[in-house]
């Protein structure tokens, strides 16, 4: 059955979500300089907590440049 | 906080995004003409440690992301064992909309290895939303609402490894391996499922 719901003192249903929704669409912006992806670097981790200054090694850590890591 | 208050809490974010004419994704990258691939926003991370939680967005440049992804948010967990763990990376396009979960090689995050036997035991703990940003709080509500498709992660991640004829020690730092799971996501479609719309 198709119902409303109160959130934040407002009935919503499928249209106030896709609304919602819609009204978060925003281009985001294009990198205006290449940063530093460490998996250009042999060894590192493109997304640790460490980056290329670090002692972390991975690309995609929660390392930042520079930082020390944890 | 249940499924449906994650769904009302994410809703509830949508609109504070929406009133401030932003995204998640914007909310953190800041100063958009100054962008770059590569680095952490914001530098290091937001840090929600009283919830053992850690974010930051990035992007890569080709070949690491797919050409619909704009970049994503990698989410840590304090493991309580003095590391942290990757729980996913949140995948955003280029109009700033989650699209998929994505789960990673241990390399590629340097994180505390947790098999996903581990992972689905692990709960979130309760949050005092009002010491959050609205990020966090977003990104808290997520996870609660995707945390079945998470679970399937995991498991999806760990079958994927042991289809592997290898050591897992070995795998695990193995640069050939880099996305090893992922869970495309309609926000619209699992909200409007979750709150009964």
């Amino acid at each position: 059955m198709k119902k409303n719901r109160i959130i934040m003192g407002s009935a919503i249903g499928l249209a106030a979500l896709a609304v919602a929704i819609d009204h978060t669409r925003h281009s985001l912006p294009e990198a205006a300089q290449q940063g530093m992806d460490l998996y250009q670097i042999e060894g590192e981790s493109p997304c640790s907590m460490s980056a290329p200054c670090s002692m972390g090694s991975s690309p995609c850590s929660m390392g930042s440049p520079c930082s020390m890591g944890n | 906080m249940n499924d449906q208050q994650a769904a009302e809490s994410v809703y509830e974010c949508l609109l504070e995004f929406g009133q401030q004419c932003i995204n998640p994704a914007l909310a953190v990258i800041g100063d958009a003409e100054a962008f770059q691939s590569g680095r952490h926003y914001p530098e290091p991370y937001l840090d929600f440690s009283a919830q053992g939680l850690r974010t930051y967005y990035h992007s890569h440049s080709h070949p690491l992301q797919a050409e619909d992804e704009h970049g994503h948010f990698h989410l840590f967990a304090d493991t309580g064992e003095g590391c942290w763990t990757h729980l996913a990376a949140l995948s955003m396009d280029q109009q700033g909309q989650s699209r998929r979960w994505l789960s990673t090689n241990r390399w590629v995050t340097d994180e505390c290895w947790k098999a996903a036997t581990g992972m689905q035991g692990f709960a979130l703990p309760a949050v005092d939303s009002s010491k959050l940003s609205l990020v966090e709080r977003w990104l808290y509500a997520m996870l609660i609402l995707y945390r079945q498709e998470l679970n399937q992660l995991w498991q999806q991640r760990d079958d994927y490894l042991n289809s592997i004829k290898k050591e897992t020690d070995v795998l695990l730092e193995d640069r050939e391996h880099y996305v090893l799971a992922g869970q495309e996501i309609d926000l619209l479609q699992k909200m409007q499922q979750v709150l009964q719309l």
